[in-house]
Order: structure tokens, then C-alpha cells, then sequence
């Protein structure tokens, strides 16, 4: 019942004036409060640090330029993501600093606001990353790739990387076509392994020239070329789908360079 | 006592900051898609993002435990 209904009921029984005892809209959770001031401080400091990032981006020798995206589907679901993150920014704010209850109605508006609005954009933010980690431009976006990239569209290159590029031999996601292992498991890999290299570039802790970290996989040439009528024919190729694992040999041990020599990258 | 005086729960508090932080992350990531940004939004915001959702699951839990509706 409301509380407006209790008053005006009690006032027509007892026929006086009566007053109310306040609404505990702490409900059973407690009463400490925190200053607001602070967490507007709070606030300013994170609005400066994560939306204001193209001085820090250059510090941190990332490069500050937005990865395109192309995708209509994930330009859909990048639309939804961000309207429910911002709703969820606007929702929670109002109900936690503006109307400031904590009835059951305000509980069913917290959860919407704190738990469904937030993981939906989440979700979605999630989906947009791990799509767009893939493209090439995401994996130029730190510097200290530079060299890498530029070689793969430089028409005086004789590298593999720029000719697999350079022909469309591998259409889109190049650097993710080559550089992660097929099926669920290489996705996650690849995608832990790229966290790994955001973490070292932005806090300098990597050593020049770049080096692929470990021996690379030679099933991952196969996957394209295994049964093609031009490997096939070659004879030294002969077998060695049978043990594409092997440590002894690998494709690149003939097919050379793959990327620029170590020695001609740049230090950023 | 107005509503503007009810006092908020510091639990609360937190778990609404922690919620907004990983929120502007996400759409600083959505808006401007840059190493930077997707950096702070894959470690910072979406770690935030879960603790403020598992703070007020535990927030409703609680509540629930102490009402001995669970």
C-alpha cells in the first residue's frame, strides 16, 4: 500500500493530523554513505584518461587512428552495444545519485541498469573486439609493427607475407590467417597472445628486432596448400603432410623471407 | 526526510562506479576503435563490468539471505 493511502486512511479514522515517520529508503542495506564529490573526482579522472587517449596512445607508442569497421553486422551490433552501455551510464546515475531508493521497484531498475544493460553492451563490445583484433590494421596499431606492415603493401618487396598480401592469396585478416592455429582452441590462443603483445608494446617491455615468440606451426601452410594441383606436383613436398608437425623441417626453411630481415626493421 | 537526504549504500556506490568506469571504457572502445582503447576495454572495463554485475548479485543474494527468502 502506499504511503500517501496509509496516511490519508489513518487521518479519516483518527480524525487529526498525523505525521508520518520517515521512509527508510535505505531498506535493509546498510546506511554508509560515500561523498559525491569524490566520486565526481572520480569520474573526471576516468572521462580524461580513457575518452581524451590520443596523447597517451602516442606515449604509450600505440598508434592513436580508429581500425575501421567494415562489417554491416558488426556496425549493427556495435550500434546496440553502445546505446545499451550509454543507457546503462544514464540509468544507473539516476537511480543511484538522483532518485536514491532502494524499494523494490528501484531494485528491479538496478538490475536493468547494473546487470542486463551493461553485460548486453558488454556482450557486444566483446563480439565487436574479438572480430576486429583479426584485421590487419589491428595488428599495425602498434608501432613497433610498422615495419611489417609497410613491407606487406611495398610492390618492391619479395617477401612471402607481401606476396600472399600483395596477390589477395589471402583475401582479408592476413596477419590472422597466418599467425593463428585453426579451430576453437588457436582462436583463443591467438587472442591471448595478442592481449600479450597490447600489454608489452604499450609497456615497453619487448626486445628489438621482433621475433615470432617459439617455432612456427608449418600445418597452418598446409591447411591453404595441402591438395593444391602446384604443391602437389612438386616433389620435394612429398610426405610431408604425414608429419606436419615435425621439428626438422618447415616450410619456411625454403620458402624465404617471409618478413623483412630482422636487421632491416626500424626501431620505432 | 525529502528523498535527496535517503543515504546510498556505500556497497552500492561501488558497484555503480565500478559499473559507469567499465561502462566508458566500452564506449570509448565502441566509438573510437584504437589500440589504446581496445586495450583499456579488454583488461579495465570489461574486468569492471563483471565485478559491479557479480557485486550486485551478491548485493541481491544477500538481501534475499537476510530476509529468509533463500
Amino acid at each position: 500500500m502506499r504511503h500517501a493511502d496509509v496516511r490519508s486512511r489513518h487521518e479519516r479514522c483518527v480524525g487529526r493530523e498525523y505525521a508520518m515517520p520517515p521512509v527508510d529508503h535505505t531498506d535493509t542495506w546498510g546506511e554508509q554513505t560515500i561523498h559525491l564529490r569524490v566520486v565526481a573526482r572520480c569520474l573526471i579522472c576516468v572521462v580524461y584518461s580513457v575518452v581524451l587517449d590520443a596523447q597517451a596512445a602516442q606515449a604509450l607508442g600505440l598508434d592513436r587512428h580508429a581500425i575501421p569497421l567494415e562489417d554491416e553486422g558488426l556496425q549493427w551490433i556495435r550500434n546496440a552495444a553502445l546505446v545499451a552501455a550509454i543507457a546503462a551510464i544514464g540509468l544507473s546515475t539516476w537511480a543511484v545519485l538522483i532518485r536514491r531508493r532502494l524499494d523494490a521497484v528501484s531494485k528491479w531498475i538496478l538490475f536493468v541498469a547494473l546487470v542486463l544493460l551493461p553485460g548486453s553492451g558488454s556482450l557486444g563490445a566483446f563480439v565487436v573486439m574479438m572480430e576486429q583484433s583479426k584485421e590487419t590494421a589491428a595488428c599495425g596499431a602498434c608501432h613497433v609493427m610498422d615495419p611489417f606492415v609497410e613491407d606487406l603493401a611495398d610492390p618492391e618487396s619479395e617477401t612471402l607475407a607481401a606476396a600472399h598480401f600483395q596477390n589477395r592469396w589471402i583475401p582479408t585478416q592476413q596477419c590472422w590467417s597466418c599467425h593463428s592455429d585453426y579451430g576453437l582452441a588457436g582462436v583463443v590462443r591467438g587472442k591471448l597472445q595478442g592481449v600479450g603483445h597490447l600489454w608489452h608494446a604499450a609497456s615497453g617491455t619487448y626486445t628489438l628486432p621482433i621475433r615470432k615468440n617459439g617455432p612456427y606451426e608449418w600445418s597452418i601452410c598446409l591447411s591453404c596448400h595441402q591438395g593444391a594441383k602446384k604443391y602437389e606436383a612438386i616433389e620435394e613436398h612429398e610426405g610431408i603432410a604425414d608429419d606436419p608437425m615435425a621439428e626438422d623441417a618447415a616450410c619456411i626453411d625454403c620458402h624465404e623471407p617471409v618478413h623483412p630481415a630482422p636487421e632491416t626493421r626500424a626501431a620505432p | 526526510m525529502t528523498t535527496s537526504d535517503a543515504k546510498v549504500p556505500k556497497t552500492l556506490l561501488m558497484v555503480w562506479l565500478a559499473s559507469v568506469v567499465g561502462m566508458l571504457a566500452t564506449v570509448a572502445f565502441l566509438v573510437n576503435y584504437t589500440a589504446l582503447s581496445l586495450g583499456v576495454f579488454s583488461t579495465v572495463g570489461m574486468t569492471l563490468t563483471g565485478l559491479s554485475i557479480g557485486g550486485w548479485v551478491v548485493m541481491l543474494v544477500a538481501d534475499l539471505v537476510r530476509r529468509r527468502v533463500l
